[in-house]
C-alpha cells in the first residue's frame, strides 16, 4: 500500500466522521458567553475572597496583637495580600475566550502565551512570595523575642515552625522555577521551528 | 439640544448596527462552512464528550467574538482554524492532566509503530481511533498541522494558519505520511480484502 493511498485513507476516516456541523444561535452564542463570563468571574472572585478572608485573620491578628512588633508583621501581611490581589487583578486573572486568538498565527500565538506564563512563574518570588517575607519575618520575631522569655524549648518551636514556613516558600518556589524552565525549552524548541 | 442628542444617537446606531449584523452574518457563514470540521477539530483535542462540548462552545464564543476585528486580509478558513486552534491549544496547555501526559513528536511515532500496531484490523471505526490516538498525543505544532492536513488544507494554507515556514510544514507532511503509512498500512491492506 502506498503512502499515497494511506494518506487517503486516513483524510477519508477522518473527514468521514459523523459529526453534528453545530451553528449556534445568536441567542445561545451571548448566553455562553455570558456564561463564560460568570465563571471567570467566580474563579477570579474565589481568589479575592480567599485574600480577603486571610486579610481579615491577619486584621484580627493585628487587633489582639501583643506588642507592636506583632502587630506590625499582621499589618504588613495585609498590605503583602494587597500586593498580591493587585498583581492577579492587573496580570494574571483568568480571561474569556480572546478575539486576539484570530489576529496571531498558531506559532505567534503559542509563542505569546508560553512567554506570559513564563514570566508569571519567573516572577513568582517578586509578587507572590516576597511580599510575604517581610510579615512573616517580622512576625516569627515577634514570637521568638516572646518565647525567649520562655526558655530555650519554646524558641525551638518558633525556629522550627519558621523553617517550615521557609521551606514552603522556598519549595513553591523551586516548583515555579522549574516549571518556568519546562516552558522556557517548550520556547526554545518554538524557536527552532520558526 | 433634542437636535444634538438625536444626532449623536443616530450616529452611533448608524455604526453600531451594521458592525454587530455584519459580525453575526460572518458567524454564520463560518458556521455553516466550517461547523463540521470545528467539530472534528475539538475531537483532536478532547478525548471526553463533556470537556469537548465545553471546548467547542468555547470556540464559538471566541469566533463570534472575533469577527468584530475581522479586516479580510485573509480567508475566512484561515481566520476560523487560527481562533479555533488558538482556543484549542490555549485550553490544552491549562489542562493540568493534559499537562502532566508527555506530548510524543511526529519523529518519535515513526519509531514508536510496533508489531502490535500493525496486526490486522478492519473497519473505519478502528482506524478512526487509532488516528484520534495519534493525533492526541502530538505537541501542539504538530497536531494543528496533522489536523489541518487531515481536513485537506494543502501546505501553503497550513503554512498560513500555523506561521511555520512551508519548508517546515512540507517536512511535518512528508513525516505525517510517513507515520501514517506505518500505523494504517494494516486497515488500508484489511479493507482491500
Amino acid at each position: 500500500m502506498s503512502m499515497d493511498a494511506t494518506e487517503q485513507l486516513a483524510r477519508t476516516v477522518w473527514q468521514g466522521q459523523a459529526v453534528e456541523a453545530r451553528a449556534f444561535s445568536q441567542r445561545e452564542i451571548r448566553a455562553m458567553y455570558e456564561s463564560f463570563n460568570r465563571r471567570i468571574w467566580w474563579r477570579n472572585g474565589r481568589e479575592y475572597a480567599a485574600a480577603a478572608v486571610a486579610s481579615a485573620a491577619f486584621g484580627w491578628g493585628a487587633w489582639q496583637a501583643q506588642g507592636a512588633v506583632q502587630r506590625a508583621g499582621h499589618l504588613l501581611l495585609i498590605a503583602a495580600m494587597a500586593i498580591i490581589v493587585l498583581r492577579l487583578w492587573t496580570r494574571g486573572a483568568a480571561r474569556a475566550p480572546t478575539a486576539l486568538a484570530a489576529e496571531q498565527s498558531c506559532l505567534e500565538y503559542h509563542r505569546s502565551e508560553l512567554r506570559r506564563q513564563r514570566a508569571l512563574l519567573q516572577s513568582v518570588w517578586r509578587w507572590y512570595l516576597g511580599p510575604l517575607l517581610p510579615g512573616l519575618a517580622v512576625l516569627y520575631a515577634a514570637h521568638a523575642l516572646k518565647a525567649a522569655q520562655h526558655g530555650a524549648g519554646a524558641l525551638l518551636v518558633v525556629a522550627l515552625g519558621a523553617g517550615v514556613t521557609v521551606a514552603v516558600l522556598v519549595g513553591i518556589g523551586v516548583s515555579n522555577q522549574r516549571a518556568a524552565s519546562r516552558l522556557g525549552a517548550q520556547l526554545a524548541a518554538l524557536e527552532a521551528e520558526s | 439640544m433634542l437636535a444634538v442628542v438625536g444626532f449623536w444617537i443616530g450616529l452611533v446606531l448608524g455604526v453600531v448596527a451594521p458592525e454587530r449584523e455584519r459580525r453575526e452574518q460572518l458567524y454564520q457563514q463560518a458556521s455553516e462552512e466550517h461547523g463540521a470540521a470545528l467539530e472534528r477539530l475539538a475531537r483532536g483535542y478532547e478525548r471526553h464528550d463533556d470537556r469537548r462540548r465545553d471546548l467547542l462552545q468555547e470556540i464559538h464564543v471566541a469566533l463570534w467574538r472575533s469577527f468584530a476585528g475581522f479586516d479580510g486580509r485573509c480567508s475566512l478558513r484561515t481566520w476560523v482554524y487560527r481562533v479555533a486552534h488558538n482556543v484549542a491549544t490555549s485550553r490544552v496547555a491549562q489542562d493540568r492532566r493534559a499537562r502532566a501526559r508527555p506530548f510524543v513528536q511526529l519523529s518519535e511515532l515513526e519509531v514508536l509503530a510496533s508489531a502490535d500496531d500493525t496486526e490486522a484490523q478492519v473497519g473505519e471505526r478502528r482506524a478512526l481511533e487509532r488516528l484520534l490516538g495519534l493525533v492526541q498525543q502530538l505537541p501542539p505544532l504538530e497536531r494543528q498541522v496533522m489536523l489541518l492536513y487531515l481536513e485537506g488544507l494543502d501546505a501553503a494554507s497550513i503554512a498560513e494558519v500555523t506561521g511555520l515556514s512551508s519548508a517546515n510544514v512540507a517536512t511535518k507532511i512528508h513525516r505525517i505520511k510517513r507515520v501514517l503509512a506505518q500505523h494504517f498500512e494494516s486497515d488500508a491492506d484489511g479493507s482491500e480484502r
